[in-house]
C-alpha cells in the first residue's frame, strides 16, 4: 500500500479499518450467539433428561450422530462445533477482507496462519 | 497439574483411568458457575480461562485428559466471546493479532517438533523465572501514566501499519498507540509459542507480557488482542482433541455456556477498569501460573 499523504486519505483508510473490524466482529458475534442459543436450549434439557440417558459419557462426535433423534446432546454438540468453527471463519473472513482492501501483506500473513494451523493439526493428529 | 491451553505439544503425562464423575445436576451447575468465573477472568486478562478450568475440573474428579480437551474448547469460546466485542470496540488490534499469530503458531509447531529433545523440567523452571520477572516488571509499571504512550496524530505504525486507537471510558477520551519494537515482540512470540509447544502450557500468560513490555501497548489492547489470538492458536489442538473423541459433551456443554456468559461480562467490565487495576489482576494470576510451573519443574 502506498504511504498516505493527505488527511482525507488517512480518514479513508481509518474508515476501511473500521469496516474490517465491524465485519470480523459480526462473524464472531454470529458464531457466539448461535452457539450460545443452542447451548442454552440444550443444557437444561440435558440436565433434566432421564438419568439413564445422562449416564452416557459421549464425545462430541458420538453426540452428533444422535442429531436425527433430536437428542439434546446432539444440539449441544452442534453448538460446540460452531464455537470451534468460528475462529476458522474469523481467519477466512479476515483474508477475504484484506484481499478486498488490496492489503497483500495481511492476506499473506492471514493465509500463513491458516497453513501453519492446518500443518499443526495434521502433524499432531496424524501422530496419534 | 498440567495446564495446556494452546498447544501442539506432545501428549502431556496423562493419568487416565476409566473413573468418571457422576454427572449430577449439582455437578453441572458447579462447573457452569466455575466456567462463568473462568470466562470473566479470561476475557478480562487475555488468558483464555484454561488456567482456571483444568484445576477446577480435576479437583471435581474429572480425568485430566478430558479436562485438557474441554479447556481447549473453553479457551476458543472465551476468545470468540471476548473478541467479538473487543474487535467491534477497536480494543483488539486485528493487524497486531494476525502478525503475532504467525509467530506463535510457528513457534508452537517448532516447539512440538523439539519435544523430547530439551529437558522439560528445566524449561518449566526457566520459564517460571521469565514469567516471574515479567510479573515484577508489570507490577512496577502499574502506575504508568497513559499519556506517555500517546503518539502523534495519524502515526502510521511503520510498514506493518500496526498503530491503533480506541475509546477508553475509564479516561473518558480516545487513546492512540503505536507498538514499539514489533520485531522484538514477534521474536518473543516465537519463543512463547515454542515453549507452549514444548511444555503444553497456555500462552495468554506469555502473550500479554510480551505485548505489554516489549511492544509497549496499552494493557487493555494487550489483553483484548491476546483474546483475539488465543482462539486462533488453540484451533489445531481443538480439532485434534475433537477428532480423538476426548471432548465429552456432558462436560463441554455447561462449560462452553458458562465461559460465553463470563466472557460477555468480562468484555463489559474491561473498558471501565483502569489499566492499573487490570495490570494488578494480571500480576496476581501470573503469580499463580508461576507457582504451577514451579510445581511442575520441581516434582
Amino acid at each position: 500500500m502506498a504511504p498516505l499523504r493527505t488527511p482525507e486519505e488517512r480518514q479513508a483508510r481509518r474508515e476501511q479499518s473500521r469496516q474490517l473490524e465491524t465485519r470480523i466482529a459480526t462473524v464472531l458475534r454470529t458464531g457466539v450467539i448461535s452457539a450460545a442459543v443452542l447451548l442454552t436450549v440444550a443444557q437444561p434439557w440435558i440436565v433434566f433428561q432421564d438419568r439413564a440417558h445422562r449416564a452416557h459419557h459421549l464425545s462430541v462426535g458420538d453426540a452428533l450422530r444422535r442429531l436425527p433423534e433430536l437428542d439434546p446432546r446432539a444440539v449441544a454438540a452442534v453448538g460446540v462445533l460452531i464455537i470451534v468453527a468460528t475462529p476458522i471463519l474469523q481467519l477466512l473472513t479476515s483474508a477475504v477482507l484484506f484481499w478486498r482492501k488490496h492489503d497483500r501483506l495481511y492476506v499473506g500473513l492471514t493465509l500463513m496462519v491458516c497453513v501453519i494451523i492446518a500443518i499443526g493439526a495434521l502433524l499432531t493428529g496424524g501422530g496419534h | 497439574m498440567i495446564i495446556c491451553l494452546d498447544i501442539w505439544s506432545a501428549e502431556p503425562e496423562l493419568h487416565y483411568s476409566a473413573r468418571m464423575v457422576n454427572f449430577t445436576p449439582g455437578f453441572e451447575v458447579a462447573i457452569l458457575l466455575g466456567a462463568v468465573i473462568a470466562g470473566l477472568l479470561g476475557a478480562l486478562l487475555g488468558l483464555g480461562g484454561g488456567t482456571f478450568i483444568i484445576p477446577m475440573l480435576t479437583a471435581l474428579g474429572v480425568d485430566i485428559r478430558h479436562a485438557i480437551a474441554v479447556s481447549i474448547v473453553a479457551v476458543i469460546a472465551t476468545s470468540c466471546g471476548a473478541a467479538s466485542s473487543y474487535v467491534r470496540d477497536g480494543l483488539a488490534n486485528i493487524r497486531i493479532g494476525i502478525f503475532l499469530c504467525v509467530a506463535t503458531t510457528t513457534g508452537a509447531l517448532f516447539g512440538a517438533g523439539l519435544n523430547g529433545v530439551l529437558p522439560v523440567r528445566a524449561l518449566y523452571l526457566i520459564f517460571a523465572g521469565v514469567l516471574g520477572w515479567s510479573g515484577i516488571i508489570m507490577f512496577r509499571k502499574r502506575g504508568r501514566s497513559a499519556d506517555r504512550l500517546e503518539p502523534a496524530e495519524d502515526a502510521p505504525g511503520g510498514r506493518l501499519r500496526l498503530a491503533g486507537r480506541f475509546y477508553d471510558p475509564s479516561l473518558g477520551r480516545e487513546r492512540r498507540y503505536v507498538p514499539s519494537r514489533p520485531g522484538l515482540g514477534f521474536g518473543l512470540m516465537v519463543g512463547a509459542g515454542t515453549v507452549s509447544g514444548l511444555l503444553g502450557i497456555g500462552s495468554g500468560g506469555l502473550k500479554v507480557p510480551a505485548m505489554d513490555l516489549a511492544m509497549d501497548l496499552p494493557i487493555k489492547v494487550s489483553t483484548a488482542t491476546s483474546n483475539f489470538m488465543i482462539g486462533i492458536t488453540g484451533l489445531a489442538s481443538a480439532l485434534v482433541y475433537l477428532e480423538r473423541g476426548q471432548v465429552l459433551i456432558s462436560l463441554v456443554s455447561p462449560i462452553a455456556l458458562g465461559v460465553l456468559a463470563g466472557a460477555t461480562l468480562g468484555t463489559r467490565l474491561l473498558p471501565r477498569l483502569s489499566g492499573a487495576t487490570i495490570r494488578a489482576c494480571f500480576v496476581v494470576v501470573l503469580a499463580l501460573i508461576v507457582a504451577q510451573m514451579l510445581y511442575q519443574g520441581l516434582t
